[in-house]
């Protein structure tokens, strides 16, 4: 069930129908019933993964709660991350691995035949997990008491607005929105339901119109030239309005249900260094890593070489939580290195955004294409074989730098597209004040995101890219 | 009325300038029309490329259009502002919902009347590159300014662009009627069947189709309904064919689009804001990927054609459409049509003899049905195809000069539409 389906629009009524004349308490079972659904729609033999991996989760949390010994609790805690992981090893990574270790035996000679499954990815697997390890971590770390209420556990985990794409929730903010009583005020209502038209104006429009032009661009057998940059800079607008798209969706619907999660995007592309980046960019994955791998790693407190470290750890394992392939590994692996390198060049300068505007917009035009140079790597790693994961990306390296003989007609649709996802993102904190707008404000611009859906939106597109991580 | 107020004053003047401009046209439009004819009358005529006749009468209806236009837009501003001043003591959700739903009423609303007319869709006129839609709705919508001859239209899918010429046509024809061509690429008998619904209130004279083994046995429809498809359509299809329907997201793009007319204005809105590369790639794909070899795509084509529940459809579309026409007083001109031999061998012989039997059977029930046979017609030979369904130019041209003939002959020789009952 896609966001962006008409039956989608219909449970959410449904949902929203019954949700509104019950009890908190029957409120809760029906956010649970209706998360279930949600996921089962996709493939229902995974709603038993989802509940074996929440149940595990907290009993373990339970356990961790009423256990003193250091050891035992390292133990527990030990078991959920084998348990969460091996659930997303097993599923995600098995068939990468084996293939991988073959492929690694017969470089020195071993006959090997792996041993690969035909397995499929359950959906939003590496979200819900994330979101589950973190739990049990956090109660590890004292930072929560583990949850009493099985129910409003399994629902904490299943969440539907969140649970096949982010924002990954982090429980101290969650868990208690779900235990209080919750009042829907209109402002919140009004709120959520442009958080929906933004979210499905950057889905639509802009992802689902540059998803064809990209498709055709990372498929193409043509001897590229410069043009092919524009291929490079529509899949950098066409993920930017999907996911944010698909989070900004989440957020909005989450809102009329009186639930608030948590930002996921900022702006991006307009951020002049890595570590900003990562600071506007899938922040909720970012600040999962930061706190959950690189802090424990020891994170920038053990001297440089260890920062240094530390971060290309973290970024690579990030990488390939996006996905089991070389491209993903190797784009964690860039973003590794980006951020090791600007952090060592710009060390003790500020990284607030000051400075002047033509500076910082020449900073952030020219940090643009280090971040395309990654989406390159990163959309390599949807071509279905390593074999031609390599083979376009060194059509795009060798290729780009060849003069055009004309400029190609796509450049206009992928600059007008470029610039609403620009505004959307020079305008981010601006549109989460909705609300406070004046009304004919908010009446126009309203108004104008319904009408560039109706006139620009592609409704039989793809589903949202990030459901396949 | 506060007049120190910004918006009031904007709304006042645009008003204002409505009625201005209905008076000055009710006054000096003539002269002005005269005028702008001079000026520009014979650079039009080229441009329309035969579409129309008379460029003063052209200019006219387009300055009467943008009239209409600009005043439904005014009214469209004074329910806007009046909405907003109706709901000020509201709750501010009340007041969001009432202000947005009042606009988005009206923008369809607007949208509705626009798509009536030829000036609101020259604005995404792009030469050949313009969408298909756009091509059809100003050819329809200048229907009303064709001369005053009988009105012959082509419909059907592009083979029936491809085999006649509406330019030779009115050449030929030129006392005796005037030809619109019509055609939606991809048409099956069903499209062709809810297209004619769309434009059966002009009352057209001739309505001549090209029907094929294409339009009779691959599939249930193509990508006309999406445009043309309304709910009382719809319903109609539902009741009046017992073939069953499926309602696919082509369907239900032509429902949404028939609710929120923005909708169904969508990829030409697309192609003109984004540019036609983009939406063109889709095509540039498929061309891509089709097979070389005539003969080898011709064993690949064949497989799409089926004698199913799919082409019982299209047979009850068929005289569904003959049975509209009878009642508009239309003269229904069916010619059998040909594919490509490559294609046509590689098709079981009882499609051909199915379609052959239904023209036959059709022509006896309707008294307003006329069939070419195809042994009346200009033989076809494989060098006359430039594909598997499209004949090249100078077949094109032998072609449509002997339609023209055979229209002298079997429409033309007695004055008037044959059968029906017109009214």
């Amino acid at each position: 069930m896609e966001f962006h389906s008409l039956t989608f629009l219909a449970f959410l009524a449904v949902v929203l129908g019954v949700y509104h004349r019950v009890s908190h308490r029957l409120q809760n079972r029906t956010l649970l019933v209706a998360s279930y659904v949600f996921y089962g729609w996709w493939d229902c033999r995974f709603l038993l993964l989802l509940f074996a991996s929440s149940t595990a989760d907290y009993w373990i949390a339970r356990k961790l709660d009423a256990t003193g010994s250091s050891s035992g609790r390292r133990n527990l805690l030990l078991s959920s991350a084998l348990i969460n992981l091996g659930f997303l090893g097993f599923f995600k990574y098995f068939n990468f691995f084996a293939d991988s270790a073959g492929r690694l035996l017969g470089m020195f000679g071993f006959e090997a035949d792996p041993v690969t499954l035909q397995i499929v990815l359950p959906v939003g697997i590496s979200f819900y997990t994330f979101q589950s390890l973190g739990y049990t971590v956090d109660v590890y770390r004292g930072k929560i008491r583990a949850a009493r209420d099985f129910a409003d556990f399994l629902l904490y985990v299943s969440y539907f607005p969140q649970l096949v794409a982010g924002p990954i929730e982090r429980a101290e903010h969650l868990l208690p929105q779900l235990r209080q009583p919750r009042k829907v005020t209109s402002e919140a209502v009004a709120d959520g339901l442009w958080l929906i038209v933004v979210g499905y104006t950057k889905k639509l429009v802009i992802a689902d119109r540059l998803a064809p032009l990209v498709q055709h661009g990372f498929g193409s057998e043509e001897i590229p030239d410069l043009n092919a940059l524009l291929f490079v800079y529509a899949f950098a607008f066409q993920i930017y309005g999907d996911f944010s798209g698909y989070s900004d969706i989440a957020r909005g619907v989450s809102k009329l249900l009186g639930i608030d999660l948590m930002i996921n995007f900022r702006s991006p592309y307009l951020v002049a260094t890595p570590s900003a980046f990562w600071r506007h960019w899938h922040i909720s994955l970012s600040s999962w890593l930061r706190d959950y791998l690189y802090v424990p790693l020891g994170g920038n407190r053990k001297g440089k070489g260890r920062t240094l470290r530390n971060l290309m750890a973290t970024m690579t394992l990030g990488g390939l939580w996006h996905g089991a392939g070389v491209s993903f590994l190797l784009w964690g692996f860039y973003q590794g290195v980006a951020l090791v390198a600007f952090r060592s060049k710009r060390e003790g300068r500020r990284d607030d955004g000051q400075g002047h505007p033509l500076a910082r917009i020449a900073s952030a035009l020219l940090f643009f294409q280090v971040t395309c140079f990654g989406w390159v790597i990163f959309r390599c790693g949807a071509m279905g074989s390593t074999e031609l994961e390599f083979r376009t990306l060194e059509w795009y390296l060798t290729g780009i730098w060849h003069p055009p003989s004309g400029w190609s007609p796509l450049w206009w649709p992928v600059s007008l597209l470029g610039l609403l996802a620009v505004f959307f993102q020079w305008q981010c904190d601006e549109m989460e004040r909705f609300s406070a707008w004046s009304l004919r404000r908010q009446s126009v611009s309203m108004l104008l995101a319904i009408s560039l859906i109706a006139a620009l939106g592609v409704f039989d597109g793809g589903e949202f890219i990030y459901f396949q991580f | 009325m506060n007049w120190q107020n910004a918006s009031t004053r904007l709304i006042a003047a645009f008003l204002f300038g409505t009625m201005a401009g209905w008076f000055v046209f009710a006054l000096w439009g003539d002269w002005a029309v005269g005028w702008m004819d001079g000026l520009l009358g014979e650079r039009i005529s080229r441009a329309g490329e035969g579409k129309f006749n008379d460029s003063r009468r052209f200019i006219e209806d387009r300055v009467c259009e943008a009239l209409i236009l600009w005043t439904w837009f005014a009214l469209f501003l004074v329910a806007f502002a009046a909405a907003e001043r109706w709901m000020r003591d509201r709750s501010m959700l009340w007041r969001l919902a009432t202000v947005v739903g009042t606009a988005v009423v009206f923008l369809q609303l607007w949208f509705a009347i626009a798509s009536g007319t030829v000036l609101f869709w020259m604005f995404f006129w792009q030469g050949d590159a313009s969408h298909n839609l756009v091509r059809f709705e100003i050819k329809r919508n200048l229907l009303e300014d064709d001369p005053d001859l009988p009105q012959v239209i082509l419909m059907g899918s592009s083979q029936i662009r491809a085999q006649i010429d509406e330019q030779i046509l009115n050449a030929e024809l030129r006392d005796l009627c005037f030809t619109t061509d019509l055609n939606y690429p991809g048409s099956k008998c069903f499209d062709t069947w809810v297209v004619w619904n769309q434009i059966r209130d002009e009352r057209p004279e001739y309505l001549i189709c090209y029907l094929s083994e294409l339009d009779m046995f691959s599939g249930a429809h193509g990508p006309a309904p999406a445009y043309f498809l309304d709910w009382s359509m719809l319903i109609r299809a539902l009741r009046e064919t017992r073939a069953p329907l499926a309602l696919d997201s082509v369907l239900r793009h032509g429902l949404a689009g028939s609710t929120f007319p923005l909708l169904r204005m969508r990829e030409p809105t697309a192609a003109r804001i984004l540019g036609p590369a983009l939406l063109a790639m889709g095509q540039e794909r498929h061309n891509a990927s089709l097979e070389e070899d005539l003969s080898r795509r011709a064993a690949e084509s064949a497989g799409g054609f089926h004698v199913d529940s799919n082409s019982d459809l299209q047979k009850e579309c068929l005289f569904r459409l003959a049975h509209d026409c009878q009642k508009d007083g239309t003269v229904l001109v069916l010619l059998t049509g040909r594919l490509h031999p490559e294609l046509s061998r590689r098709l079981p012989a009882e499609m051909r003899i199915a379609l052959k039997e239904t023209l036959v059977r059709l022509e006896r029930e309707f008294p307003n049905v006329v069939v070419a046979a195809e042994d009346e017609m200009v033989p076809q030979s494989t060098t006359d195809y430039v594909d598997l369904t499209h004949i090249n130019e100078k077949a094109q041209e032998r072609y449509s000069l002997w339609l023209a003939a055979w229209m002298k002959e079997r429409l033309f020789r007695e004055s008037g539409p044959r059968g029906g009952d017109h009214d």
